[in-house]
C-alpha cells in the first residue's frame, strides 16, 4: 500500500503541476463556453433575432397595421419573442403616377360637380313640377329636362371615366406599391411584408412576401395576432364588449409540471435537458484527462525506460494502481475545482441558482459515482490499447476512437430526452463504453429504475476488474518486450489467465 | 547476501532465452556475468529482480525466494536508462528512495547525503531536465544506490556511459564489495569485467559456456596461449603438434595449444621451427578465453 500511495501522490502532483492540467481544467471549460456561447451570440446578433422589420401594404382602410403595431408592443413587455417592427409601404408619387392621380382626382372633381349639377337641375325640375301652374312651366319643365339629359349624360360618361382613370391608377398604385415593398426586400431593409386585401375581413386571407425561406418559419407570432385582430373585429362586428373580447382573448398560462420520483417539479430546459448535457461533457473531460494523463504517463515512461527502474521497486500492479489512483483523484480534484468555480457563479449571481437545480446530493454522487467508474474502465482501455498497438500512433489513433465512442451518447440526447427509460436506452446503458455517459444524462431526465443503477453499476464492476487484470498483464507484456507484437492467441491466453502479478 | 540462481528458464515464443542456468553470486564478491549482446544477460538480471518471471528453476537470496523486503534491498541500474526530466532532482532522488521503502525524510535525507557525496548538492532543486547529460547518468546511478542496497545490479554499466560516470561505477562497486556487498553486474566489456569481477558467468545464447572464479579461470587457461614473435614465416607453426588455433599478424602469431601437452615442449617444438625474437606464455584474457570457450565448445 505505501507503495501505491508513494506513485499515487507523485503521479497527483506532477500532473497537478503540469501545463496540460491547467489547460484541461482552465481553459478547456473557457473554450467549451466559447463555443457554446459563439452560436448563441451568432443567434443573437443574426437576423433571426434582430429586429424583425415586416413592411404593411394595405389596400383597404381599416388600418390594421396601426392595430398590429399596438399588439406586438404590448407582447414584446410580455413574451420572450424577438421583436417585430411594422413599416407601412406606400407608392411612390412618380410623375406619371402623379399625373394619373391629378388626372384622377380632376375627373372625381368633374363627376361630383355633374353629380352637384345633375341634382341642382333636379331639384330645379321638381321644383318647377310642383309650383302651380304658369306660362312658361311646360317650357322650363321641357329645359330642365333637356338639361337634366344632358347633365345624366355628361355625368354618367364622367363617373365611366372616372373609374377608368381610377382603375388605371389603382393598378398602377398596386404595381408600384408591390415593386417599392420588392425592392426592400430584395435590399433587405424589411424581411417580408404582409398585404391587406379589402376582402380580408370577409375572406380572412393575407398575403405574406418574403425573400429568405427562413423568415416563413418565423411568422407565427404574426399569424397569431392576426388572429387575435380578426376575431376581436368580428366580435365586435357581433355586438362583443371590447373588455368581454379582452377578457375572452386573455392568453393561458401552461404551467409545466414533470414527475420526479414522487415529486413534481416544473420543467425547465436548462435544468433538466441541457445542464446534464454540460455536466457530462465536463465530467468527460475529466475522465479523459486523467486517463489520458494515465496511458501518457506509462507510454512516456516506456520509452523513456524509467518504467524499468520503477517495476525494480513495485510490482508492475502497483505501478498501474498508483498511477490510477494519484490520477484518478486529480481527476475528481478538477471535478471539485468545476464544482467550486460553479458554486462562486452562482454566489455572484452570474448563474441562476434554479438553472443547476438538478445538481442535488443524490445527482451529484451518482455523477461522482460513474466519473469513477468512467474513468477506471477508460483508464484501463487506453492503457490495454496503448500496449496492444504496434506503435504509440497507432495507439493514440485507438484512444481517439475510443473517445468519440464514448461520448456518443450526447448524440442520442434527444433521444433519451424523449424516452429516458426506453428499452433501447436502458439496453444500451449496460455497455460499458455508454454506461457512464447514459446514466449520468438518464439521471436527472427520467428517475432511472434503481435495478438500472444495480445492473449498470455491477456491470461496469465486473468490466473494470476484467480490463484492468487485463491492462496491468498487457501493460507487462507490452513494457518488457515491446518488439514483440501481441497476437490474438495471447489475448485470448490472456483472458483466460488474468492473474496479475 | 548470497544469490543462488538454480536451472533457471526462460522461454519466449516458444524459443528458449534462457536454457538451465545455475550459479551463486556470494557477498563480497563482484560477479561477472558475460556474453554478448543478445545472450540472454538482461533477461537474466530482470528475472532476478522480479521484472519478468521465469518457465522454470528457482533464485534465492540467502536462501529465500524474492520478496518485496529482499527487493527493496537490491540496487538496480538497469542497461537502457531513463529519468524524469521536469521534476527536480532532490524530488527524483526521494521518490526512487521512498519507492524502496524508505521514509519521505529518510529518503530525502539521504538524497541530501548522496548528493553532497557526489558534489551534486548545489543543483538539488534544478529540474533534471536543465542538468548535463553526464550529472544525469550520475543521478540514474544516484537512484540505484541511494537506499544502501545489499545487493547491486549493474546492467552494461560501462555502455554509453560518460568516462567520468565510469569511474563513478568502479569506485561503487569496489566501495560495495569492501563494504561485503553482493555485486552482479552484466557487461559485454571483458576488459572491464576483468578488472572488476571475482567470479564470472559466460552465457553465449542463453547457455552457460564457462563459469568460474576468473583467478582460476586464467590459471586454467593460461598455459594455452602462446605468443610468438619471429623473422620467418610463422606459418609453418601452424603444424606443430598440438596447435588448436592459430593466428599470425605480420611478424607475431598467437597459438592456442592443448592444455595436456605440457609448455616445455611446445616451447621447444616452436624454437626448433622458427628463428624465435620472442617467445611468451600469456594469461590469456577474458575476450580470449571467451573466443576459445565458444570455439572449442567448451
Amino acid at each position: 500500500m505505501r507503495r501505491i500511495y508513494t506513485i499515487a501522490e507523485w503521479e497527483f502532483l506532477r500532473y497537478l503541476k503540469s501545463r496540460s492540467f491547467l489547460l484541461a481544467t482552465f481553459i478547456s471549460p473557457v473554450v467549451l463556453g466559447v463555443l457554446l456561447i459563439i452560436p448563441s451570440f451568432f443567434y443573437q446578433n443574426s437576423r433571426l433575432t434582430r429586429p424583425q422589420i415586416i413592411g404593411v401594404i394595405e389596400f383597404d382602410s381599416t388600418n390594421y397595421n396601426f392595430a398590429l403595431a399596438e399588439r406586438f408592443n404590448d407582447s414584446l413587455k410580455t413574451e420572450r419573442t424577438s421583436e417585430i417592427r411594422l413599416k407601412k409601404i406606400e407608392a411612390d408619387t412618380s410623375s406619371i403616377l402623379a399625373d394619373f392621380l391629378s388626372r384622377q382626382k380632376g375627373l372625381g372633381f368633374e363627376r361630383d360637380s355633374l353629380n352637384d349639377a345633375y341634382n341642382q337641375i333636379k331639384e330645379r325640375r321638381k321644383y318647377v313640377f310642383q309650383r302651380p301652374a304658369s306660362a312658361n312651366r311646360e317650357s322650363l319643365l321641357r329645359q330642365t329636362y333637356e338639361q337634366l339629359h344632358q347633365t345624366r349624360e355628361a355625368r354618367d360618361l364622367a363617373v365611366i371615366e372616372y373609374n377608368r382613370v381610377k382603375s388605371l391608377t389603382d393598378s398602377l398604385i398596386r404595381s408600384a406599391v408591390f415593386k417599392k415593398a420588392d425592392d426592400l426586400l430584395t435590399a433587405q431593409e424589411i424581411q417580408g411584408y404582409i398585404v391587406f386585401e379589402p376582402t380580408l375581413f370577409k375572406e380572412g386571407k393575407i398575403e405574406f412576401h418574403s425573400l429568405l425561406p427562413i423568415n416563413f418559419f418565423r411568422i407565427d407570432r404574426l399569424k397569431q395576432i392576426l388572429q387575435e385582430l380578426l376575431v376581436e373585429e368580428r366580435m365586435r362586428e357581433e355586438g362583443v364588449a371590447t373588455t368581454q373580447i379582452q377578457e375572452w382573448l386573455k392568453p393561458i398560462e401552461i404551467q409545466e409540471l414533470r414527475l420526479e420520483g414522487s415529486e413534481k417539479i416544473e420543467f425547465n430546459i436548462m435544468v433538466t435537458y441541457l445542464g446534464p448535457i454540460i455536466v457530462v461533457l465536463f465530467l468527460f473531460i475529466g475522465v479523459f484527462t486523467s486517463s489520458g494523463f494515465l496511458f501518457n504517463s506509462l507510454n512516456l515512461e516506456q520509452s523513456n525506460h524509467i518504467i524499468e527502474l520503477m517495476i525494480s521497486s513495485a510490482r508492475s500492479t502497483q505501478v498501474i494502481f498508483g498511477k490510477l489512483i494519484g490520477l484518478g483523484i486529480l481527476g475528481l480534484f478538477q471535478v471539485l475545482i468545476w464544482m467550486a468555480i460553479t458554486a462562486l457563479f452562482v454566489f455572484a449571481k452570474l448563474i441562476p441558482s434554479d438553472e443547476i437545480g438538478f445538481l442535488t446530493i443524490r445527482n451529484g454522487a451518482i455523477f461522482i459515482l460513474y466519473f469513477i467508474l468512467g474513468y477506471l474502465f477508460f483508464s484501463a482501455v487506453f492503457v490495454s490499447v496503448g500496449f496492444l498497438s504496434s506503435s504509440e500512433d497507432k495507439a493514440r489513433h485507438l484512444n481517439q476512437l475510443v473517445r468519440i465512442l464514448s461520448v456518443f451518447p450526447i448524440i442520442l440526447a434527444i433521444l433519451i430526452l424523449e424516452s429516458p427509460n426506453s428499452f433501447v436506452i436502458r439496453i444500451l446503458s449496460f455497455i460499458p463504453l455508454l454506461t457512464p455517459s447514459l446514466m449520468i444524462l438518464r439521471t436527472p431526465l427520467g428517475q432511472p429504475p434503481m435495478i438500472d443503477f444495480g445492473i449498470s453499476v455491477a456491470i461496469m464492476l465486473f468490466v473494470i476488474i476484467l480490463s484492468l487484470a487485463f491492462a496491468v498483464r498487457v501493460f507487462k507484456i507490452g513494457t518488457f518486450d515491446p518488439n514483440q507484437k501481441i497476437r490474438a492467441k495471447e489475448i485470448f491466453s490472456l483472458f483466460r489467465a488474468v492473474n496479475p502479478d | 547476501m548470497d544469490v543462488i540462481v538454480d536451472k533457471l528458464i526462460k522461454e519466449y515464443d516458444e524459443k528458449i532465452i534462457l536454457d538451465n542456468i545455475s550459479f551463486k553470486a556470494a557477498r563480497g564478491k563482484v560477479f561477472g556475468l558475460l556474453g554478448p549482446a543478445g545472450s540472454g544477460k538482461t533477461t537474466l538480471l530482470r528475472i532476478m529482480i522480479g521484472i519478468i518471471n521465469q518457465d522454470g528453476g528457482t533464485i534465492t537470496f540467502d536462501g529465500k525466494p524474492l520478496s518485496g523486503k529482499i527487493r527493496d534491498r537490491i540496487g538496480y541500474l538497469p542497461e537502457k536508462r531513463g529519468i524524469f526530466q521536469r521534476q527536480t532532482l532532490i524530488d527524483v532522488l526521494t521518490y526512487f528512495g521512498r519507492l524502496k521503502n524508505l521514509s519521505p525524510k529518510k529518503a530525502q535525507i539521504e538524497a541530501i547525503r548522496l548528493l553532497d557525496r557526489f558534489n551534486m548538492i548545489d543543483s538539488m532543486e534544478k529540474p533534471l531536465g536543465l542538468l548535463s547529460k553526464e550529472m544525469q547518468e550520475r543521478v540514474q546511478i544516484l537512484v540505484s544506490i541511494l537506499h544502501d542496497p545489499e545487493i547491486l545490479i549493474l546492467d552494461e554499466p560501462f555502455q554509453d556511459i560518460h568516462p567520468l560516470n565510469q569511474d563513478v561505477v568502479r569506485k561503487l562497486i569496489y566501495q560495495f564489495r569492501e563494504e561485503e556487498k553482493t555485486i552482479i553486474i552484466s557487461t559485454h566489456q571483458f576488459n572491464e569485467a576483468e578488472k572488476l569481477c571475482d567470479d564470472i558467468l559466460f552465457i553465449n545464447r542463453g547457455r552457460i559456456v564457462l563459469k568460474g572464479n576468473l583467478d582460476t579461470l586464467r590459471q586454467k587457461f593460461q598455459s594455452h596461449l602462446i605468443l610468438v614473435e619471429a623473422e620467418d614465416n610463422l606459418g609453418s607453426l601452424k603444424g606443430i603438434r598440438g596447435v588448436k588455433k592459430f593466428f599470425a599478424e605480420k611478424q607475431s602469431a598467437r597459438l592456442f595449444v592443448d592444455y595436456k601437452l605440457s609448455p616445455q615442449e611446445i616451447l621447444s617444438q616452436i624454437i626448433s621451427t622458427v628463428n624465435v625474437s620472442r617467445i611468451e606464455i600469456a594469461r590469456p584474457n577474458l575476450d580470449d578465453i571467451f573466443f576459445d570457450v565458444i570455439n572449442n565448445g567448451k
